[in-house]
């Protein structure tokens, strides 16, 4: 074997041009896979963090009833026995934020809005001292102030407040239903503006304080969601499955932050396929390339086959010369592929690409506002490494296959 | 002997080699006609999208709307849409209308409500400006009074089936809310998710009725086949001209592409492919290198022998040129032809994206077709053929530049 790896090195220095050249289209095609994936990789990786902070927390506990319809934002499926739950997430020791998401009409006046207008809003009533044990809305104030517990303030995002030309000290009316279903007009005035990195919060947060959603909607010390954030790892299973089974018998279930947000975890899947399909694609196109040069390669060479197999060598070792030189082109081709990868990944990460008007003007799934950027994965440069190899190597099959098709004297004559 | 016929007996005399380097170029032009055509079906997809549901070719709207548009200011409507209509088709009689009126909304079922978006038209119309007819996928479009059309997921959403009554609520042009109940005629599906998920139509007359406009409408969408950007500014001009002399006012008539939010979105969308087809470009470019150069390497030797046996060296770059021009011009064929069937293919059947596209604000319908359009066509034959032939210079120029007795020797 030593003997052939030995051959196969010299023959690949041989024709040092035709290994250059094919490894050449090996590492751009791999240099591409790694620039898809950099930014796939990148985008999820803001979003989660962005969603983590602002959105979700590491999961929620709502009751069975409202999970099911949580679209709608059932208020009387709300948590009732919600200290229960607490005292669990205090005995294992996972931070939490007590909220209350209702639907509501929002009613702006010309004056001091430029427009008489209203839109149908989604607002969370939140304790703004126990939401920072999860989220990171708290150092996000752009303009203002958090109201008080029970003051008739609200808090809006950035995005929101330049759309209906909002402000500071504005008035805001919410029309909405209690918890018990009766109709609930709701005066408010707006005492801060947030601006986050997350484009779902910017454009719709709505934020008031849990003292008003208790007397207004007569939430009888009720709450519709208690996000968690878990120590160390996001998805951390331990806690999870003890948390699961705490809550068997109240009512309450868990739920992961992949399955609040379906877009996102499509949006981010759904991409995840895409280059893969463009690896396939990518992969096809070189394939092609390398087997050409193998067969090329093999062709050329018919003359020295038939000398090495008339002084002896089996067809086997003849096969796998050829095999470990495909290999060794693809090892070429893979590490140029990598550093190629690595080279217009450095661009990609420190300026990344542009999509803030898009991302201004609507919900793509991805939770950042603006820079697209890369960033480094192992994984993707491990895979196009290895794959660029395997496949170098796999390609070969064929052409060496027909290599010894032909007998020993016709090979020599050729 | 001519070059020419040298080149095509050196092509059919090493049948192999020629199909091997046929074949790389023949797989690069293939699929990047597949890739271009999926980027053109998506772009001719959105835009025409975004002028059916949205905004059509041309959108004339109160004046003040767009800048409010996000609190849905419901008073600021278009006046008097007929007379508008009459100067439109004294323009250009062939130019499509569909008056509208889009509105938020919430249907109650039970003790639940819906959020959903309200729209009135005027279903005849919309036969031809949204091919109304293909959407429906259950029962009848809405014909007079207080019948309704549901999108088919807003309506399995709520439970809701042909035949059942809905009631819906609004704020009205005149700032105070009202409620009408609905009877659902049929359900539709749209090419676009968002609309399947949360529209509902009625008559135009019955939302002018519902909403308190009297005879105004919110927008009307004008749509016709633009000759270019000139043609519709010119078109436009003549609108604000006519309209103007006719006394109506506070409307603003804007082109598609100028209306912020829709064309920004292709803009960037744009931005994507085009990094993706250049890098394709520039793959599909190394593997025609390097084959078209690897070809000519192998064959030292012969250069060798031609210059031994008295040819010029500028007849050498020429022969080897040619034959890759010859090889260039059958593969680039044979992978366009390829990539062309594919494309159709799929044109015909589609390709399935709903999935990808769940609870996304992107105008893409959820089936995309494939478009091959002549200029890709051309492109990338041209660009194969192009990038063939050039890359034999290389190679062969330093072939030439070899001493005769050493390329002979080359091995």
């Amino acid at each position: 074997m030593i003997f052939l790896i030995k051959l196969s090195l010299k023959n690949l220095a041989r024709y040092r041009k035709r290994t250059a050249i094919t490894s050449l289209s090996i590492a751009v095609g791999l240099a591409f896979y790694i620039f898809l994936d950099s930014m796939i990789i990148g985008s999820v990786y803001d979003s989660e963090k962005n969603l983590f902070m602002y959105e979700t927390g590491h999961g929620v506990i709502q009751t069975e009833e409202y999970w099911k319809e949580k679209d709608l934002l059932p208020l009387e499926y709300s948590i009732k026995n919600s200290s229960e739950i607490t005292a669990i997430l205090d005995k294992l020791g996972v931070p939490y934020a007590e909220r209350t998401n209702f639907s509501a009409d929002m009613i702006v006046y010309k004056d001091p809005y430029p427009e008489d207008g209203n839109l149908p809003v989604k607002v969370t009533a939140i304790d703004y001292k126990n939401d920072s044990n999860v989220f990171g809305i708290g150092e996000t104030l752009e303009k203002g102030r958090f109201p008080q517990n029970e003051e008739e303030g609200i808090v809006i995002g950035a995005w929101l407040a330049e759309d209906i030309g909002a402000d500071i000290g504005y008035p805001v009316t919410l029309v909405t239903r209690t918890k018990s279903g009766y109709y609930q007009v709701i005066d408010l005035e707006i005492t801060g503006i947030i601006n986050t990195t997350n484009p779902v919060v910017n454009r719709e947060a709505l934020l008031i304080p849990r003292g008003i959603a208790e007397i207004y909607l007569e939430m009888e010390g009720s709450i519709t969601d208690i996000n968690l954030k878990f120590n160390g790892s996001r998805n951390n299973s331990k806690i999870i499955s003890l948390l699961r089974k705490e809550l068997s018998g109240t009512g309450c279930s868990f739920h992961t932050w992949q399955e609040m947000v379906p877009d996102f975890v499509i949006a981010s899947e759904g991409d995840m396929k895409g280059s893969g399909v463009m690896l396939i694609i990518i992969f096809i196109i070189v394939a092609v390339g390398i087997s050409n040069t193998m067969l090329m390669a093999i062709f050329e060479r018919v003359h020295e086959i038939g000398m090495m197999r008339a002084l002896g060598m089996k067809d086997l070792s003849v096969k796998w010369l050829f095999r470990i030189e495909a290999a060794g082109i693809g090892l070429l081709g893979s590490s140029a592929g990598v550093l190629l990868g690595v080279f217009i990944n450095i661009p990609l990460i420190i300026y990344g690409i542009d999509y803030s008007k898009m991302m201004r003007e609507g919900n793509y799934g991805y939770r950042m506002i603006g820079i697209m950027r890369g960033m480094w994965h192992a994984e993707a440069f491990i895979t196009a490494f290895f794959a660029g190899i395997l496949l170098s190597f796999l390609v070969s099959f064929i052409p060496t296959r027909r290599a010894l098709k032909k007998d020993i004297p016709s090979c020599i004559r050729d | 002997m001519k070059l020419s016929k040298i080149a095509l007996r050196n092509i059919n005399r090493n049948k192999r080699r020629s199909l091997l380097s046929g074949s790389a170029i023949a797989v690069a032009a293939a699929s990047i006609i597949f890739l271009f055509a999926l980027l053109d079906g998506m772009e001719t997809d959105l835009a025409d999208n975004i002028q059916t549901f949205y905004t059509g070719t041309i959108r004339i709207i109160h004046s003040d709307f767009e800048k409010n548009k996000k609190i849905n200011p419901m008073h600021l409507t278009v006046k008097d849409p007929d007379k508008i209509i009459e100067i439109t088709k004294r323009i250009n009689p062939d130019i499509q209308v569909s008056e509208r009126i889009s509105f938020p909304a919430r249907i109650y079922i039970g003790s639940r409500y819906f959020n959903a978006m309200g729209m009135g038209v005027r279903f005849p119309d919309e036969i031809g400006f949204q091919k109304i007819e293909d959407v429906i996928v259950e029962g009848r479009f809405p014909e007079t009074g207080r019948e309704v059309l549901l999108g088919a997921r807003l309506a399995d959403k709520m439970g809701v089936k042909t035949g059942d009554k809905i009631t819906a609520l609004s704020a009205t042009a005149g700032r105070g809310s009202n409620a009408m109940t609905f009877t659902v005629t049929g359900l539709a599906v749209f090419p676009l998710l968002e609309f399947t998920n949360s529209v509902f139509m009625i008559p135009l007359e019955t939302g002018q009725d519902f909403l308190k406009m009297k005879t105004d409408v919110k927008e009307l969408l004008l749509k016709y086949k633009a000759s270019s950007d000139q043609d519709a500014a010119a078109l436009i001009d003549r609108l604000r001209n006519e309209t103007e002399k006719n006394g109506i006012k506070n409307i603003d008539i804007s082109y598609w592409k100028d209306i912020n939010d829709t064309y920004s979105m292709i803009a960037m969308a744009e931005k994507m492919y085009m990094i993706m087809a250049f890098f394709f470009l520039l793959l599909g470019c190394s593997v025609i290198i390097n084959t078209t150069m690897m070809v000519i390497y192998e064959r030292t030797k012969e250069i060798g022998m031609m210059k031994a046996l008295g040819m010029k060296n500028s007849d050498v770059v020429k022969l080897f040129f040619l034959e890759s021009f010859y090889i260039g011009i059958a593969a680039s064929a044979a992978g366009v032809i390829f990539g062309v069937i594919i494309s159709q293919i799929l044109h015909h059947t589609g390709i399935n994206f709903q999935n990808m596209m769940e609870d996304m604000d992107f105008e893409m319908s959820t089936v995309l077709y494939p478009v091959v359009t002549l200029t890709s066509v051309v492109t990338i034959f041209l660009y194969s053929v192009i990038i063939a032939s050039i890359s034999t210079f290389i190679p062969t120029l330093r072939a030439t530049g070899i001493n005769t007795v050493d390329a002979l020797k080359h091995n």
